[in-house]
C-alpha cells in the first residue's frame, strides 16, 4: 500500500531514524549473536569473578566469573523473540475477535466486548502471573501469557475501525453487489484497520519486551541457563553493592530496546493515523 | 481620511495596517493596508466575505494574535497612544478598558466551566480592585442594563444554561464592564437567528447611545447595516476597495465588489449578457488566497468588468468619488463608471 | 443523578461477576493440589482430609462457586490456604501500605506531569517542548524494576540518605513512614508521570486554542490569571479522568516494584497467592482488584461532572 510514503515520511524524522537504527543493530545482534559475543556467554571462570567494568570485559563478569556483555548480548535473542511471538498471539487472537465483532455486531460484540472490560478490570502484570501459574514458567508460556494479555486492546482497536468503516457508502455497495463477506473484510476492512495496528504493534513490542522482563525478573519468565535481560537484572539484585554492572548493563539493554519501540511507534502514529495521537497506550480504558 | 460626521477628534485612529502570517508556505498577507477611523458615538461598519481580514484586524489592534506567526505593522492611536508594537502589559490595559470585543459565538467564547458572575467579575477586576460585594452588584447591573432579566439568579448560571441570545447579552456586558469608549462587535449576531439579531442590535444602538461610544461592527452581511451603522468600509482581502456615508454607500455603490455585495448588477458599460451578469449576485469564485495574491487589483479575477488593462497590474489607489454630507465616498477601482484615475 | 449511579453501580456488579467467574475458570485451570501445596508431601492424611473438607473443594466446582459468592456478598472471602487466616483480614492489614504508595505515586506522577506538560505546550515545538516529550518517553519505557534498583544503588547504596527497602506504617513514625515511601513512589510514578505529561500538553494546547481563552485576554486580564483559570482549569477537567484510571492500576498493586521494595501490598500478596496456589486469597485480591478499579473510574466520572457544569447524569450518557 503506502509503504514507500511512509517509509519517506518516517525518514524526515531525526528521532525515527536513530529508534528505526537502534532495532536494525538489535536485530542484527540477535542473529548473530554468537559471532558477536567476545567470550561464551555461559564460561564460568570463578577466578575472574565479580570484576569490573575493564577493556578484556566491557561490561564487567558476573559472579560466576561470565561475561556481562556476551550475556546481554546473548540476550538480545531472547528479548525480541519472546516480544515478537507474544504480539503475534494478540495480533492475530485480537483482529480476528475485533473483525467479528465489529463486522457482525449484535451480541457477538455485546459479549466479546464485555469480556474485554473484564479483562480491562484485571490488572495486567497480574493476568500474566496467574497465567504463569497455570501454564507453569518458562519463556514459551510467557509468550503466551503475555499474548492473551494484550489481545483485547487489539480487538478494540480493530473493532473501533472497522465500526467505522463498515457504515461507509463503498461497504455497502460491495454488499449489495452480493460479494461475499470474506472478501469485503479482505478488501475493504482490513486495508483501512492497517494503519492503527501498525502502529500499536510496535507500542505493544515495547510492552511486551517490558513484561517478559518483569516476568524473568520474578522468575516466571526465561529460565536457566537461557539468559534473559530480566533474570540477569534480578541476580545482579542480589551483588548491587558489590558489582553495580550486573544490574545496571542489562537494564539498560532492556531500557534502550523498549524506548526505540516507543519512539518508532510513536514516529509511526505521526505518519499513519494523526488523528490518533493524543490517544495514548495506558489510557484507552475509559469509556 | 475619511472626514468625521462629528466634530472633534477619532476616538481610534488606524492608518496603513498589515498583518502577515508565517506559514509553512510562505508569508500570507491577510491585511494589506486598512485605515480608518472610529469616533466616539458613531457606528463603522466593515463588511466583506468571511476571510477578508476583518478579525485579524480588530485582533491586531489590541495584541491578540499569536505573537510567534504573526508580523503586525502600521499605526493604530488610541487616545493619543500608539498601540501598534506596545508591550503586552500596555495593551492589557486598554483590552477591556478602552477597546472592549464582542465576538462571534457565544457559546464558545464563554467558558464552559465558570459561572457568568465569575466571567463578568474578571472583566471588572482586570482593571480595578473590587470587593467581592462590588463584582456581584455591578455585575447584576450590568446584566439588567444588556436586558437579562431576574440579574440575581442568572449570576449563578452556567453559560450552557442561557439560550444563544442571552449568552450574547451576556458576552456584552462582559465587554461593556471594563468601561471601554470604543466597542468592537465581531460577527455578533452571526450565530444568532433573525429575532435575536434583531434584538441584540438594538440593544448595541441604545448602550452606544447611552455610553457615548463608537462602535465597530464586524459582518458579512450587508443587510444588517444599513440600519445601525453610519459608515461602512467594505474589505477584499485585507484592504479597504469602498467606503463611505451608509446611504451614499447603499443608493451609489462604486466598486464592482459592493455592488456584487448588494445584489446590483454594473449595468452600464458591461458587454456581457446578462444571464452571465446575474452570477454576481452570488459572488462566484472564491476570495483569494492571502500566501498567494494576485497582482493587481486582488479582486480582478472574479470582476465581472475588468474595464481596465491595468486591472491585473497595478492596484487601484482609493479616491473620492464624491463629499455627499461632507463625508467622503472613496472607492478603489478603475472602473467606477468613468477614467478618474 | 442517584439513577446514573444506581445504573452504574448495576453495571459494575455485573463486570465483578464476570472477573470472578473468570478467576474461579482459572484456577480449576491451574494443575496441582493446593492443600497438598500447602501442607507439604508428609502432612497426615487426617489433616489433609480436613482442610479438604473445610475447603469444600471436593464439592462440585459450581458448588464451590456459589458457595464463594454468597459469602463474598456478606464480605467473607474464605480463608487462607497457607496462613489459615481470614483472606479479609490479611487484605485489611496489606492496605495501609498500598494507598500509601499509590496515593505517593499518583502525587509524583502530577507533580511530573502538571509542569512538563503545561511548559511543553506552552513552547510547542521549542527545546522545552523536545524534552518533555524525549523525556516521557524515556519514562514510558524504563523497566521499572531496573529504575528503582538504580534508585537504591544511587539514594541507599552511595549515598545512604534513604533505606532500600522495607516499610513502617505511618501510624508506628511518620517520618520513617515517608522515608520509606520516597523511593518505592518515585519508581511506581514515573511511568504515570510519563502519561500524563503527554496528556496534560495535548490537553492544555487543546485548551489554548479555544475561543474563551481569547475572550479572557480580549478582557484585559493578566496573562497568568487566564493561563490559570481558562487554560489550566479547563484542561484538568478530562485529566482527572486519565489520572483516575493510573490510580486505580496503581492501586491494583504495583507487583514489581512491591517486590524490588519488599513493599508488603496487595500486589505481592496477590503475587504470594499465586505462588503458592492460596485460590481463596487470589480469588479474594482480585475480586478487590477489580472493586477498586470499578470504584475509581465511578467516583472519576462524579468528579468529572463536579468539575464540568456541563454534564449531567440525570439522563442516559
Ligand atoms: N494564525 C493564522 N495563521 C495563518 N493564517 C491565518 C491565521 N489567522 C487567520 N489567518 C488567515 O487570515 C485570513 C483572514 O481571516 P479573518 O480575519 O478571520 O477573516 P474574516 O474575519 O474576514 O472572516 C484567512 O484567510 C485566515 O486563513
Ligand atoms: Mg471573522
Amino acid at each position: 500500500m503506502r509503504g514507500r510514503e511512509t517509509l519517506a515520511l518516517l525518514f524526515r524524522s531525526p528521532t525515527a531514524i536513530v529508534a528505526g537504527a537502534v532495532l536494525v543493530a538489535l536485530v542484527v545482534t540477535a542473529v548473530l549473536g554468537d559471532s558477536l559475543a567476545p567470550h561464551d556467554p555461559t564460561a564460568t571462570d570463578v577466578s575472574n569473578r565479580l570484576q569490573s567494568p575493564s577493556t578484556a570485559h566491557w561490561f564487567g563478569t558476573d559472579e560466576l566469573g561470565r561475561d556481562v556483555l556476551s550475556r546481554v548480548i546473548e540476550g538480545a535473542a531472547v528479548s525480541l523473540k519472546v516480544g515478537a511471538v507474544a504480539v503475534g498471539i494478540s495480533l492475530v487472537a485480537g483482529v480476528l475477535i475485533g473483525l467479528v465483532a465489529g463486522y457482525y455486531g449484535t451480541w457477538v460484540d455485546d459479549v466479546l466486548m464485555r469480556l474485554s472490560d473484564v479483562l480491562f478490570a484485571f490488572p495486567a502484570m497480574l493476568m500474566a502471573i496467574a497465567v504463569l501459574a497455570i501454564l507453569g514458567p518458562g519463556s514459551t508460556n510467557a509468550m503466551i501469557a503475555i499474548g492473551i494479555v494484550y489481545t483485547p486492546i487489539f480487538a478494540r482497536i480493530t473493532r473501533a475501525s472497522v465500526l467505522s468503516v463498515r457504515e461507509e457508502v463503498y461497504v455497502r455497495a460491495a454488499r449489495s453487489a452480493g460479494a461475499g463477506d470474506l472478501r469485503i473484510v479482505g478488501r475493504h476492512v482490513l486495508p483501512n484497520v492497517t494503519a492503527p495496528i501498525i502502529v500499536q504493534t510496535s507500542i505493544s513490542l515495547a510492552f511486551a519486551i517490558l513484561s517478559e522482563a518483569a516476568l524473568s525478573f520474578v522468575g516466571l519468565g526465561t529460565q536457566p541457563p537461557d539468559p534473559s535481560w530480566g533474570r540477569m537484572l534480578s541476580e545482579g539484585r542480589g551483588f548491587i553493592e558489590q558489582a553495580w554492572w550486573m544490574a545496571v548493563f542489562p537494564g539498560l539493554a532492556i531500557f534502550v530496546t523498549v524506548l526505540a519501540f516507543n519512539v518508532l511507534g510513536d514516529a509511526l502514529r505521526d505518519v499513519l493515523d494523526p488523528r490518533q495521537r493524543s490517544a495514548m497506550a495506558g489510557t484507552g480504558v475509559t469509556p | 481620511m475619511s472626514s468625521p460626521p462629528t466634530d472633534g477628534a477619532p476616538l481610534l485612529s488606524v492608518r496603513d495596517l498589515q498583518v502577515s502570517f508565517r506559514t509553512r508556505r510562505g508569508p500570507a498577507r491577510v491585511v494589506n493596508g486598512l485605515s480608518f477611523d472610529v469616533h466616539a458615538g458613531c457606528t463603522l461598519a466593515v463588511v466583506g466575505e468571511s476571510g477578508s481580514g476583518k478579525s485579524v484586524s480588530s485582533l491586531a489592534l489590541l495584541g491578540l494574535l499569536p505573537d510567534a506567526v504573526a508580523e503586525v505593522r502600521g499605526s493604530a492611536v488610541f487616545g493619543g497612544d500608539e498601540l501598534i508594537g506596545r508591550t503586552e502589559e500596555q495593551l492589557r490595559r486598554v483590552r477591556g478598558a478602552g477597546i472592549g470585543m464582542v465576538f462571534q459565538d457565544p457559546m464558545t467564547s464563554l467558558n464552559p466551566v465558570l459561572t457568568v458572575e465569575r466571567q463578568i467579575g474578571e472583566a471588572l477586576r482586570a482593571h480595578e480592585k473590587v470587593s467581592d460585594e462590588g463584582v456581584r452588584s455591578r455585575a447584576a447591573e450590568l446584566l439588567t442594563e444588556v436586558g437579562i432579566p431576574d440579574a440575581a439568579s442568572r449570576l449563578r448560571a452556567f453559560p450552557h444554561q442561557l439560550s444563544g441570545g442571552m449568552r450574547q447579552r451576556v458576552m456584552i456586558a462582559i465587554a461593556l464592564a471594563g468601561n471601554p469608549r470604543v466597542l468592537i462587535a465581531d460577527e455578533a449576531t452571526t450565530a444568532l437567528d433573525v429575532t435575536v439579531q434583531a434584538q441584540i442590535i438594538e440593544l448595541v444602538a441604545r448602550l452606544q447611545e447611552e455610553h457615548g461610544m463608537g462602535v465597530v461592527w464586524i459582518t458579512h452581511d450587508l443587510g444588517v447595516v444599513a440600519g445601525i451603522a453610519d459608515h461602512v468600509l467594505v474589505m477584499y482581502a485585507g484592504r479597504c476597495v469602498e467606503e463611505g456615508a451608509v446611504d451614499d454607500l447603499f443608493d451609489r455603490p462604486e466598486h464592482p465588489y459592493t455592488r456584487g455585495l448588494l445584489g446590483a448588477l454594473p449595468v452600464v458599460d458591461d458587454p456581457r449578457p446578462a444571464r452571465e451578469r446575474d452570477d454576481l449576485v452570488t459572488m462566484p469564485g472564491l476570495p483569494p488566497d492571502p500566501v498567494d495574491l494576485p497582482a493587481g487589483c486582488a479582486f480582478h479575477p472574479r470582476c465581472p468588468v475588468r474595464a481596465d488593462a491595468r486591472c491585473a497590474t497595478e492596484v487601484p489607489p482609493l479616491a473620492a468619488v464624491s463629499a455627499d454630507h461632507g463625508e467622503a465616498h472613496r472607492v478603489a477601482t478603475f472602473y467606477a463608471g468613468g477614467d478618474r484615475a | 443523578m442517584t439513577r446514573y449511579v444506581l445504573r452504574r453501580l448495576l453495571q459494575s456488579v455485573a463486570v465483578l461477576l464476570g472477573v470472578s467467574i473468570l478467576v474461579f475458570a482459572i484456577i480449576q485451570l491451574v494443575p496441582g493440589d493446593p492443600i497438598r501445596a500447602a501442607l507439604g508431601q508428609q502432612a497426615d492424611p487426617e489433616t489433609y482430609a480436613a482442610l479438604r473438607e473445610r475447603a469444600g473443594l471436593d464439592d462440585p466446582v459450581p458448588l464451590q462457586f456459589v458457595n464463594w459468592l454468597a459469602g463474598a456478598a456478606t464480605g467473607d472471602l474464605g480463608v487462607s490456604f497457607r496462613t489459615g487466616e481470614t483472606v479479609l483480614s490479611q487484605i485489611l492489614a496489606r492496605t495501609p501500605a498500598t494507598l500509601s504508595l499509590a496515593g505517593a505515586a499518583i502525587v509524583v506522577a502530577l507533580l511530573i506531569a502538571i509542569p512538563l506538560g503545561t511548559i511543553s505546550a506552552l513552547h510547542p515545538r521549542s527545546p522545552v517542548d523536545w524534552f518533555a516529550s524525549l523525556s516521557s518517553q524515556a519514562g514510558l519505557s524504563v523497566p521499572d524494576f531496573w529504575l528503582g534498583i538504580l534508585l537504591i544503588l544511587l539514594f541507599a547504596g552511595t549515598l545512604g540518605w534513604l533505606p532500600s527497602s522495607g516499610y513502617t506504617p505511618f501510624t508506628e513514625d511518620p517520618v520513617d513512614w515517608a522515608r520509606h515511601l520516597i523511593l518505592p513512589a518515585i519508581t511506581a510514578g514515573v511511568s504515570s508521570g510519563s502519561i500524563l505529561t503527554r496528556f496534560v500538553r495535548s490537553s492544555v494546547l487543546e485548551s489554548l486554542g479555544q475561543d474563551h481563552v481569547r475572550t479572557a485576554r480580549a478582557k484585559g486580564m493578566r496573562a497568568r490569571d487566564v493561563l490559570t483559570w481558562h487554560v489550566l482549569r479547563n484542561a484538568l477537567v478530562p485529566l482527572v479522568t486519565v489520572a483516575g484510571v493510573q490510580l486505580a492500576y496503581l492501586l491494583s498493586g504495583v507487583v514489581v516494584v512491591e517486590y524490588v521494595f519488599a513493599w508488603p501490598g496487595l500486589g505481592q500478596l496477590a503475587f504470594q497467592a499465586v505462588e503458592s496456589r492460596d485460590y481463596p486469597l487470589l480469588q479474594g485480591t482480585v475480586l478487590l482488584f477489580a472493586v477498586i478499579f470499578l470504584v475509581v473510574n465511578l467516583v472519576v466520572d462524579l468528579a468529572y461532572a463536579r468539575l464540568d457544569p456541563r454534564i449531567s447524569y440525570r439522563s442516559a450518557r
